[in-house]
């Protein structure tokens, strides 16, 4: 199920806010799990048995590594954990992409395909469990006793299918006693609002205009080639951040405060500051179980560099299954060396609008390879964007339209609004306004749901 | 309170949810949508194999999406956002000035378009009938003047002229500049469908009869029947509620007809060419020859001339009526719904002359032409 759909709203979530607050604390957290799986089973009703399974293995790593008296018995039931994870995500995630390239290699092409579907939020929810089982060993938290409030956690739908990646040891006092106030649930529903419209009245619709130009970019022509990537980054932007926004939303409704995923990242004057603003909970996570496990940058300069490479590689292929992934990537790992080492000092001299023009051309330059389903046809769209073509579809057709959606979306892109908001939040009819804009995005946004469904049908005699 | 009134989103929130659930779950559930045209998602049905494969779920999205309360406020809520966040030219039907609704230009399928061209110009040679053409230009080319900024553009003349490339045996009419000129002065297209009025068709039955050297019946000798209020299929796509409806009228002369509708399995025979009774709806197009049917046959035994096969789409239904005062016998045949060997019908049913007359935009995508046998 995902947030921005009519059954959701209209049933999912009414009747779980409803009967969770009416419910007596005790058993909110069985009848949160129970939603949860409700939540799943509906888009999963057979992957399902996999994250129960990865729920039941992790809970028993957990206990297992509070019993283990020596540091060796922790590590070894750490090590199976990870591996046991690891190796669902691999499976079910990586390895038609494995054995698909492998078939490639004539000597290997008696390979049996592979052709595995990916389990909704297997990627969030075994980097959790991943961070539980290392914050355990680390004796950062204490291992999980309460089956059910580690389930919840586990498999919280909030969270569940698009982050943020949340840590046990963050939730696991608000698994056990949380407060909910009208004040809380409002803001909540008020960051739900806001994400549920970048989501459907901004990601949605770029949406369009990417769809429509990748799929004859030499049509569209270089400015329509570059528009239509313009668009693709704001359409993952509000796609993805939109989604952390209903996640924290509806996490405050029941009474959870899970971290800020995304801080306004095309604001960013380098890479480097744009990979600090951006997916924040999936970053953080390379850095404290991955770079810094490998060293970091105390192990002399060419180690760290390394270390960069390796964790924006995987950062890359974490985003998804394809050989374009591993080099989106890279591209950035490459491109932070480069600044680290040699560009950073000159950026920082040159102008502002420098730095912002520089910084998002990388970007919109790396959606490209993000966007595209390989990395030849990421090629060869580049090579439109780079090419004096000007197209047949008529630039002014394609762009014409959404100049004001675009002037709306690189608005909502700043932290404009919130600078407004929080200057005029202490005004007394400052909920009256908020309770309009709300109501506001709400009907904007069933509308657009329901237009999606919206077919005339011409010829219906027959 | 205080508490209440800074909670004050949250309530409203609240309050939607609970609203629109309310209704969802208790207001009776609509059968069918008049705008749409189409029967509306039932509740779906529990079953658990039906579950684990997805299907309910689909339903189930299906029937919130059919059944919301509102639904059609909201359509018509997110067709005004869409306009007013500029994306008028980026919409499927563009409002226009003068509240026309202009379904934006076909994406035009050029291999589909050349096999339809193809297979009626073959048809027409295995017959050794004389025939016409008549390709009536969409509605956005005809109204250039009143299209929205942005707006895609119309191919009609390069599709008209690689028609004219494909035809070795059908004899093209080009009835695009009259139309053009026409339109500037009375209405010749209609604002909220993608059909010709009566007068735009009564041009093309001029046109029609002057290339055969037959006589026309003078506008004025007409009686005029106008009846308000049709909001055609342009209306419905779009979702613009505001848009003021459409006038149709109706020319009729005074001669007697029989008609036979014949759609296989169902039969049924008239005296008239105007179904008044479909003046009731919303879509009033249908007042003209019943709407959709695979195979009518309209017969005026006072008529001077002889029998007359008219392959056509829906454009056809308001045509025929004119045509009817100077045929004993034309067949109209729609292929998107006949579906037996026409030159088997031929053999039995000889006639002198053929006609096509189709939309640009059908003929660019319709592929039912490969029934054409």
């Amino acid at each position: 199920m995902v947030f921005s759909s009519l059954p959701f709203l209209f049933l999912f979530l009414t009747v779980v806010l409803l009967l969770s607050h009416l419910l007596p604390f005790r058993l909110r957290n069985g009848f949160l799990l129970l939603a949860n799986l409700v939540f799943y089973a509906y888009g999963e009703p057979v992957y399902i048995l996999i994250m129960l399974g990865s729920i039941l293995v992790n809970f028993f790593a957990g206990v297992l590594m509070g019993r283990q008296r020596s540091q060796g018995g922790r590590r070894a039931v750490l090590v199976v954990g990870i591996v046991l994870n690891l190796a669902a995500l691999g499976v079910f995630k990586y390895a038609g992409l494995f054995v698909g390239t492998l078939r490639q290699i004539p000597a290997l092409a008696g390979l049996p395909e592979v052709d595995i579907s990916l389990p909704i939020g297997i990627s969030f929810y075994t980097f959790q469990a991943v961070s539980y089982l290392i914050d355990v060993y680390w004796k950062d938290c204490k291992p999980s006793g309460n089956f059910i409030n580690f389930a919840c956690y586990i498999s919280l739908f909030p969270q569940l299918i698009a982050g943020p990646i949340v840590r046990y040891r963050d939730v696991n006092e608000q698994l056990v006693s949380r407060k909910e106030t009208p004040m809380l649930f409002s803001s909540g529903a008020r960051l739900f609002v806001v994400g549920m419209a970048k989501k459907v009245l901004l990601a949605n619709q770029f949406g369009l205009v990417w769809d429509a130009i990748s799929a004859d970019p030499v049509a569209a022509g270089a400015v329509g080639a570059w528009w239509g990537a313009c668009a693709y980054t704001l359409q993952i932007y509000f796609d993805f951040a939109g989604y952390s926004d209903m996640a924290r939303g509806l996490g405050r409704m029941l009474g959870f405060e899970f971290c800020i995923n995304f801080n306004y990242p095309y604001i960013s004057k380098s890479v480097t500051e744009f990979w600090r603003r951006w997916h924040i909970s999936l970053s953080t996570w390379f850095r404290d179980y991955v770079y810094i496990p490998l060293g970091g940058n105390r192990c002399g300069k060419l180690r760290q560099c390394v270390n960069i490479l390796v964790v924006w590689a995987l950062t890359g292929f974490w985003h998804g299954a394809g050989w374009n992934f591993l080099f989106w990537g890279f591209y950035y790992g490459v491109l932070l060396l480069v600044e680290k080492l040699v560009l950073g000092r000159y950026l920082r001299k040159a102008p502002a609008l420098i730095q912002h023009l520089y910084t998002m051309v990388i970007v919109i330059i790396g959606w490209v390879f993000f966007a595209s389903p390989n990395l030849s046809i990421a090629l060869s769209y580049l090579g439109v964007m780079f090419s004096l073509n000007p197209g047949t579809t008529g630039t002014m057709t394609l762009v014409g339209p959404w100049i004001g959606m675009a002037i709306l979306g690189i608005l909502a892109s700043t932290p404009l609004a919130k600078g407004l908001w929080e200057r005029f939040q202490d005004r007394k009819a400052m909920p009256l306004v908020e309770a309009v804009l709300c109501l506001a995005a709400l009907l904007l946004c069933t509308a657009s749901l329901v237009s999606d469904s919206y077919n005339p049908f011409l010829y219906f005699r027959f | 309170m205080k508490t209440l009134w800074k909670a004050l989103p949250g309530l409203v929130f609240v309050l939607f949810l609970a609203v629109m659930a309310l209704g969802l779950l208790f207001l009776p559930t609509k059968e069918y949508s008049e705008n749409e045209k189409r029967y509306l998602a039932k509740p779906p049905e529990l079953s658990v194999s039906e579950i684990m494969e997805g299907k309910t779920q689909e339903k189930l999205e299906d029937y919130t999406a059919d059944q919301l309360p509102g639904r059609d406020f909201f359509v018509g809520v997110n067709a005004y956002w869409n306009l007013a966040t500029g994306r008028n030219a980026a919409q499927d039907i563009y409002l226009c000035r003068e509240d026309y609704l202009i379904n934006a230009p076909k994406q035009a399928k050029p291999e589909i378009y050349q096999s339809n061209l193809t297979r009626f110009d073959e048809f027409a040679q295995s017959t050794g009938l004389p025939a016409d053409m008549v390709i009536i230009p969409s509605t956005g080319y005809l109204m250039e003047p009143v299209l929205p900024a942005f707006h895609g553009h119309y191919d009609d003349d390069a599709l008209f002229a690689q028609a004219q490339g494909a035809l070795q045996h059908i004899r093209l009419l080009d009835v695009r500049e009259s139309l053009k000129t026409a339109a500037a002065q009375r209405q010749v297209c209609y604002r909220t469908d993608h059909h010709l009025t009566a007068y735009g068709n009564y041009l093309i039955y001029q046109a029609y009869q002057q290339a055969l050297g037959q006589p026309f019946t003078a506008q004025t000798e007409y009686t005029m029947e106008v009846y308000g209020g049709f909001y055609g299929t342009t209306w419905s796509g779009s979702g613009c509620w505001f848009t003021p409806p459409d006038n149709v009228e109706l020319w009729c002369r005074d001669f007697p007809v029989t008609v036979q509708f014949d759609d296989g399995a169902e039969q049924k025979t008239e005296d008239r060419l105007f179904y008044r009774e479909k003046l009731e709806g919303l879509d009033k197009y249908p007042v003209y020859l019943d709407g959709n049917h695979s195979l009518v046959t309209i017969q005026n035994p006072q008529a001077q001339g002889g029998s007359l096969l008219v392959i056509r789409d829906s454009y056809g239904h308001c045509l025929a009526p004119f045509l009817a005062e100077h045929y004993q016998t034309i067949y109209l045949v729609d292929l998107r719904y006949y579906r037996s060997a026409l030159s088997e019908f031929l053999a039995e049913h000889p006639v002198d002359r053929i006609l096509y007359l189709y939309g640009i935009d059908n003929l660019v995508t319709d592929t039912n032409s490969a029934w054409l046998q």
